[in-house]
């Protein structure tokens, strides 16, 4: 018995030995991670005091800014950080400071002296070899002098989601007094430009809280396909202005907005949305969850219900409810889907159905038996539809039926015949029938079948006399 | 009674033994026909799509990219977007936008999305040297990734605006590419290309840090002159001159971007070397260059890059100027532009550093190309300016051959 225990103590022993050793080991190969990135952001460095060219240093500092973000997750992530750790994160956001200073970013500039005074405010005290001076000469007035021209605005990010495709999110930020001097110079453009970088890169990262450094004065953001409230915010002296990003599935604790809905929309099934008891005007937007091309906005006037038809098979919520006026509340309990009766799309030569489409909707269709069929409006506007391609429904514009027809070649042999229209309650569709397709097709000299006989007895005709010269 | 079992059993000994070699022979086909059933060597869609962008860098043909760069997405999304695949699909939308570039001139929108994808696909590289296994290289290795990677960020890097910036990316990527074992990798195969890219991407690198656009248009330049994948005698003579016409324009370039005389030399170079066959005049003026860049840093010659010093040495260019000469010089002769063909000879006796033998030849033929355009002019009744060529003809006479008897004596 003594002896299974003195060989469980010995194992202990060896267990926790090698335990520590791997700790260890761990801990030498985060340091060294981050001693590789620091030679990184030194080369780097050096690079960006070569280079002149603006866009260039811009470049290099993006560069330096991912390389010292990476170098912080070590850091943050290495539970018991040694002096060394504390030293190279802290160096590495000394260099950031000083060459996003020399860009006129003091978003980034703040943030990067900020990380070096929480971690290590002594390496400052360091020589810079590409100048030979201390970095402490430059950081000081960087810190009392220029940065304080600059007022500070805080923001709150909630629920973008975390695989947003950069391409698709980019947050904008103007200054709507644009003509004001204040906003001429270069070095606040820059600074705007910066803080509309790092928004961007921050809500891309997750962040939850952002600080922003601006030149005072009123300025209006603009979320592309995301939606931000508000629009309009205010950097004054003294007080940080309050920024809600609201992306897909935003739900801002300021505004106390309602939840998005969401919806599906099941297959076979086709869905309005109906909006009602808005006061003032409005805009919603839909977007598919899934990331696809279709999206769609909607722009509702005063009081007013809008209906709008939307593809089928896919999941919808709202997105973005945004108002001039506050009293819209509540906006997705408005919002209901109200079953929509299917359409048929009939295809019609002279009083002969030819083609007929089942279930009109926003969608793809695929004209097989067509040789080139173009749609055209009142207006006009000739659609072509080459053979055998698939086309898309216009998804903005709905055509009455009077007004559409399909041609093919330069004789308009076809009318599109919307058989069963919509029961969209403004939308007050002419029933349409052959007699109205031969009208259209009168109008636009259709062949008849006289002429089809008389040119195919013409051809044989020819085809004849060809046969006899041939013998 | 004894001889005749032995007889049998030989015969059954023979039996046996051709029985045997039978089955051998049987079972050496079956395992024949199983072998060419076992490697069928056939090419997964990942494999399919590398090759893909591969014939693109060959071909130009952009279809052939957009089908990989489809086929990978379509791929990753099968697989959950694993960081080999997004370094391919980075990989070939670089080249995608770097296509488009092509076509116009400054495309700002388009160079800054081409700039992302890079610093992306530099993201992928990091991410995956953290992976467990990082010394394979197949596809989905961190080495093959950084091979790639390095080379389309250098290729790409001269249609993009501003470029510079992205020279400690390419220097920290050849840096970490080196530490994977690259030696094991045969010559002639794509591996051994890139690696010899590598190579030669570190040390032009050197010659002017950070010049991320002299680098990217003097790789080309090299790679097209010097045809790294393969023979230039087996290319043909169309496809040569259209080479060494393209080689010429990044070399031209490459010196527009840079300011160091070492990297201006081995551009000239470069472009002589391109432009030999198309303008004999101009490869005169650039050979000139090339020389004259030369001696601006001949004292302080870096001889610790192999490729460099081995390959554009000053002899090296010295040898090739010369050699061009004399074919021009033949050329003129034949031509009885002695005029031209005297001036050449006489520009060309003035370079330092000739190699003796040469500089002897030269005085020979310029010797005697001033005596049949003296015999010229004097049959033209221009007696007077047959009379300072004349004069001419005496110094070289009384200058030159004294050096040359002195070389001679020497040796």
């Amino acid at each position: 018995m003594l002896q299974i225990r003195n060989l469980l103590a010995v194992i202990l022993v060896i267990a926790i030995i090698a335990l520590s050793q791997s700790l260890a080991l761990a801990q030498m190969t985060t340091s060294e991670k981050m001693t590789n990135l620091l030679g990184d952001m030194w080369n780097y460095y050096d690079v960006f005091s070569k280079l002149q060219n603006d866009p260039e240093r811009e470049d290099l500092a993006k560069q330096m800014e991912s390389t010292a973000d990476k170098i912080l997750e070590y850091y943050k992530n290495s539970q018991n950080p040694d002096s060394s750790q504390i030293r190279l994160t802290a160096q590495a956001f000394l260099l950031l400071a000083i060459a996003e200073y020399q860009i006129d970013n003091p978003t980034w500039t703040s943030q990067a002296l900020q990380t070096v005074k929480e971690t290590n405010w002594g390496v400052v005290g360091d020589i810079d070899p590409t100048t030979n001076r201390s970095f402490k000469e430059r950081v000081d007035g960087i810190d009392t002098v220029w940065l304080p021209k600059f007022k500070k605005c805080t923001g709150q990010v909630y629920g973008f989601p975390e695989n947003t495709i950069w391409g698709q999110l980019e947050v904008k930020i103007w200054p709507p007094l644009y003509l004001d001097i204040i906003y001429r110079t270069e070095e606040n453009f820059k600074a705007i430009k910066g803080a509309q970088d790092y928004l961007n890169s921050e809500i891309r990262g997750g962040s939850k809280e952002i600080t922003l450094l601006l030149p005072p004065g009123k300025y209006q953001l603009e979320g592309g396909d995301f939606a931000i409230y508000p629009a309009q915010f205010e950097v004054k002296e003294g007080s940080d202005s309050i920024i809600v990003c609201k992306g897909a599935k935003c739900i801002t604790t300021v505004q106390k907005n309602p939840p998005p809905t969401i919806f599906d929309i099941t297959p076979d099934e086709y869905f309005n949305l109906r909006v009602f008891y808005c006061r003032d005007s409005i805009a919603i937007k839909i977007d598919t969850v899934v990331r696809e091309v279709q999206k769609d906005t909607l722009y509702l006037d005063d009081t007013s219900s809008v209906y709008r038809e939307l593809p089928k098979n896919k999941k919808y919520l709202v997105a973005e409810v945004t108002s001039k006026d506050s009293l819209v509340k509540n906006i997705s309990h408005n919002i209901e889907k109200i079953p929509v009766e299917p359409r048929d799309l009939s295809i019609w030569k002279g009083n002969k159905q030819i083609l007929n489409f089942n279930h009109l909707a926003y969608g793809v269709y695929e004209l097989r038996d067509a040789k080139k069929f173009g749609i055209a409006d009142e207006y006009k506007f000739k659609r072509f539809l080459p053979e055998g391609i698939k086309w898309d429904m216009p998804k903005n514009e709905k055509f009455k039926a009077e007004d559409i027809y399909v041609r093919s070649g330069k004789n308009y042999d076809y009318c599109i015949d919307l058989s069963k229209p919509t029961s969209l309650a403004e939308e007050s569709h002419k029933e349409t029938t052959p007699e109205w397709c031969r009208e259209v097709c009168k109008k636009y000299r259709c062949r008849s079948v006289w002429d089809s006989i008389f040119s195919s007895a013409f051809m044989g005709v020819v085809f004849y006399f060809y046969l006899d010269t041939i013998r | 009674m004894i001889v005749v079992p032995l007889n049998l059993s030989r015969m059954k000994c023979c039996k046996i033994v051709f029985r045997v070699i039978s089955i051998m022979i049987l079972i050496y086909l079956s395992t024949f026909r199983e072998g060419i059933a076992q490697h069928p060597a056939q090419p997964t869609p990942l494999d399919l799509a590398v090759r893909a962008i591969d014939n693109y860098d060959q071909t130009d043909n952009v279809d052939t990219l957009r089908w990989a760069l489809n086929s990978l997405r379509a791929l990753a999304y099968e697989s959950g977007f694993p960081l080999d695949y997004s370094c391919l699909i980075a990989e070939a939308e670089v080249k995608e936008k770097v296509h488009q570039l092509k076509g116009l001139k400054a495309d700002t929108t388009l160079s800054r999305q081409a700039k992302s994808i890079i610093w992306d696909l530099w993201k992928y590289i990091t991410r995956m040297e953290e992976s467990p296994d990082p010394n394979i290289s197949s596809p989905g290795g961190v080495k093959f990734a950084l091979q790639r990677g390095v080379v389309t960020i250098i290729e790409s890097a001269k249609f993009l605006d501003h470029p510079n910036s992205l020279a400690p990316l390419i220097k920290n990527i050849i840096n970490r590419a080196k530490k994977y074992d690259f030696v094991s990798t045969t010559i002639g195969s794509y591996a051994g290309l890139i690696q010899l890219k590598l190579t030669r991407a570190h040390d032009f690198l050197g010659i002017d840090y950070p010049n991320a656009l002299f680098l990217s248009n003097i790789m080309k330049a090299d790679e097209l002159i010097f045809a790294y994948d393969r023979d230039r005698s087996t290319i043909s003579k169309t496809e040569d001159s259209l080479q060494r016409a393209e080689a010429s324009q990044f070399a031209i370039t490459a010196v527009e971007a840079t300011k160091n005389p070492r990297g201006e030399c081995f551009a000239y170079y470069l472009a002589a070397l391109g432009k030999e066959k198309e303008d004999a005049e101009t490869t005169i003026l650039y050979y000139a260059e090339a020389v004259d860049r030369f001696d601006k840093f001949e004292d302080v010659q870096d001889t610790t890059t192999a490729y460099l010093s081995d390959k554009f040495k000053r002899s090296n260019i010295i040898f090739d100027y010369t050699e061009f000469l004399y074919a021009y010089g033949k050329r003129l002769e034949e031509e009885g532009n002695y005029l031209r063909y005297a001036t050449l000879l006489e520009n060309a006796s003035k370079i330092k550093g000739l190699v003796s033998l040469d500089k002897c030849m030269i005085t020979k033929k310029l010797q005697e190309a001033y005596s049949e355009l003296i015999d010229q002019l004097r049959q033209q009744g221009k007696d007077e300016l047959a009379e300072s060529y004349q004069k001419k003809l005496d110094k070289i006479y009384i200058y030159n051959n004294s050096n040359c008897f002195k070389t001679s004596e020497r040796r």
